[in-house]
């Protein structure tokens, strides 16, 4: 980690008109269809600087909601050509982003779409990979989190850098805000702000006055669970059939919302456009709250009903990812929380779940 | 996890390296020949378009590919030929969804789409001298019928073979023409059966659904030229509610979990453990299976 100096208070937004000009793709909070979503821009006037978090994440500028996996071409004796679409993906800055998000995407999504980093696996997702390699992850460091968010709980934090290039965190008697560098990235980043940047400052002092406004944003969450009980619980596998998942979830409707706005949720599937003779294959987002999404052509569904397909989504976020992807499968961001329209609850689930292995662990005792 | 049927290095060395450019992009292979197996089976030989990739072309025994029709989408099958057999291999599908029901309607010629090998394989190493004991009913024949011609490729390597194949009808039994050639030998126990009422006038093989005939008659095998259960190994494959009477029927047998083997069939999309659709708990189908033994699979949470 590098500390750089600091932007003035007000100033930030100045950025997206600086790289605009460099020919940089820069993505920010900004008013699509009245809400805001995080979105190309070219000016600082179009962005919304008041906001927490976008109703989107930015994982859309990595794995779009749909893209062009290759085309098909049947030539007259009957032969195909497939081809690959050139991956010429333009160098793009997220600002504005928040750490919940970045750890997401710039590290549990990742390790989805990278080679196993244990050598489970080899295949690896150019698609991804290759946008990640041109993305810049600028994070804004929260200083009000809402009751939905739970970062923290996560063993995150709103001014923690995981998965961000840069970080600006508002410091200070003044709110200056403090820009700090974690990676190659974010050095290539800040050489082309470089104009507006202050340096000189003490930095000890601004360390000092950064710490602190992190810590203060930390003591207001209000969503506390601790994850490695719900992960003990989840471990055990007599546990899979506790009636908390049924309870909890047999009022979700299955609209897939969490699933869309997860940062860590990376699900898709193939559709085809066009017919035999030409067309694209399309990879799309999918969620595993569809039925369709598991049925098998028999008609066998393993999971039969919206409880069950709930449950599959909790344990993906506090187990599966852990196991399988070896990261986190959530980072708190608390979309899924907010934005549920019959309020089903992610951490309900892991505080009751966090409950439920405490209370074994005492009936052992 | 290791058990008997599952190579140990399943996990590290079974998952066949996919360029990054072509991750999810098939590679044409014609049609070279089709075998209508029954009314809504199909057996296709597929071969490589292009010379280069079928000279890279190569398998394992249980793995499997995704198979692509052009403007309609990917299905995923095993591969259901011996990895021995050259120039062409082989797919059987049942005509039953959007992609199998345009492959059907495909004709000799014709080019479709295929990635793979995926998953790991069947550990034939683990099965020398052993006695084998193949069940499966309909369309989960295919996945363990690969296995059966790489036995019988090496045939003094192995104890007893005894197949049960089943079926819905007689109308509905698959590979027939080798099935006959099987029941003529000496060396395989060649039991084929329908369920009850899927019996013609005049039908010869048994009537039963196969966890039944396989309960009445291997047992017997077993005892007389076998060397009994703890030396038996299985492979089954089918519908979950039919592999699990399997394992009911092999456990009285005293057949141990981990001495079945399963291979199984879960919906999939990517293959390569990125489109999150075929894992059973913290299992991912595509990337540590599709073969497992029973142990393991019961092991597994009940999202199956």
């Amino acid at each position: 980690m590098k500390l750089v100096g600091t932007i003035p208070a007000g100033r930030v937004w100045d950025v997206v008109d600086h790289l605009s000009r460099q020919g940089v793709r820069v993505v920010a909070p900004t008013l699509v269809d009245g809400l805001c979503q995080f979105a190309p821009v070219t000016g600082a006037h179009q962005v919304v600087k008041d906001y927490l978090l976008p109703q989107n994440t930015f994982k859309e500028f990595l794995f779009p909601k749909q893209e062009r996996v290759f085309t098909w071409l049947r030539r007259d004796d009957g032969s195909y050509v497939v081809t690959e679409p050139p991956r010429d993906f333009p160098e793009t800055v997220i600002l504005g982003g928040r750490p919940c998000d970045a750890a997401a995407i710039g590290v549990s999504l990742k390790s989805v779409f990278s080679a196993s980093a244990s050598d489970r696996w080899e295949h690896a997702d150019p698609l991804f990979l290759e946008r990640f390699e041109r993305t810049t992850v600028v994070c804004i460091s929260c200083d009000r989190p809402d009751l939905s968010c739970f970062c923290t709980t996560m063993g995150l934090g709103p001014d923690d850098p995981t998965g961000s290039d840069v970080l600006i965190t508002a410091s200070g008697p003044d709110g200056d805000l403090v820009v700090e560098v974690f990676s190659p990235k974010g050095e290539r980043f800040v050489e082309r702000i470089r104009p507006l940047l202050i340096t000189g400052q003490s930095e000890s002092l601004l360390r000092e006055q950064r710490l602190a406004a992190g810590q203060e944003a930390r003591g207001r969450f209000v969503r506390v669970f601790d994850i490695g009980q719900v992960k003990a619980f989840l471990d055990n596998p007599e546990n899979f059939d506790d009636e908390l998942f049924q309870r909890l979830g047999t009022k979700c409707v299955s609209c897939g919302v969490c699933t869309f706005e997860c940062p860590t949720c990376h699900c898709f599937d193939f559709k085809d456009l066009g017919d035999t003779t030409g067309g694209e294959r399309i990879k799309v987002w999918d969620s595993c709250q569809f039925p369709a999404f598991t049925v098998h052509a028999t008609g066998h569904q393993p999971r039969p009903t919206q409880w069950e397909r709930y449950r599959n989504r909790f344990l993906c976020k506090f187990k599966i990812y852990e196991d399988v992807f070896e990261t986190l499968g959530c980072t708190g961001c608390g979309r899924c929380v907010r934005d549920c329209p019959v309020h089903v609850d992610i951490t309900s689930y892991a505080m009751q779940s966090h409950a439920r292995q405490v209370t074994l662990l005492q009936l052992k005792a | 996890m290791t058990g008997i049927g599952m190579s140990s290095s399943a996990l590290t060395s079974a998952h066949t390296r996919v360029s990054a450019a072509s991750l999810y992009v098939p590679k044409p292979v014609r049609v070279r020949k089709i075998i209508r197996e029954t009314h809504d089976v199909c057996t296709f030989q597929l071969e490589f378009v292009d010379p280069v990739h079928a000279a890279a072309f190569t398998y394992r025994t249980g793995q499997f590919g995704e198979f692509s029709v052009f403007g309609v989408g990917e299905a995923t099958f095993n591969i259901s030929s011996s990895p021995n057999w050259k120039g062409y291999f082989e797919c059987c599908f049942r005509k039953i969804g959007l992609v199998t029901g345009a492959m059907a309607r495909l004709k000799e010629g014709d080019v479709i789409g295929f990635r793979g090998p995926y998953g790991n394989s069947y550990d034939l190493d683990a099965m020398h001298g052993r006695d084998l004991i193949f069940a499966a009913g309909g369309i989960g024949f295919p996945p363990i019928r690969c296995l059966v011609w790489r036995v019988l490729e090496e045939r003094e390597k192995f104890g007893s073979v005894v197949i049960v194949h089943g079926a819905r009808s007689h109308r509905d039994l698959i590979y027939q023409r080798e099935m006959a050639e099987w029941s003529k030998r000496r060396d395989i126990h060649m039991i084929k059966t329908v369920d009850p009422g899927g019996d013609p006038e005049g039908w010869d093989g048994e009537v039963g659904f196969v966890p039944t005939v396989l309960e009445e008659r291997v047992p017997w095998v077993l005892e007389r030229e076998g060397k009994g259960p703890a030396n038996a190994m299985a492979f089954t494959c089918g519908p979950p509610v039919m592999t699990k009477f399997v394992i009911q029927a092999l456990t009285r047998m005293g057949i141990g979990l981990e001495q079945i083997v399963l291979t199984l069939e879960n919906k999939m999309k990517c293959a390569v453990g990125k489109c999150g659709r075929c894992n059973i708990g913290s299992t991912y189908v595509c990337l540590e299976g599709p073969i497992f033994n029973a142990a393991q699979v019961r092991a597994m949470p009940d999202d199956q």
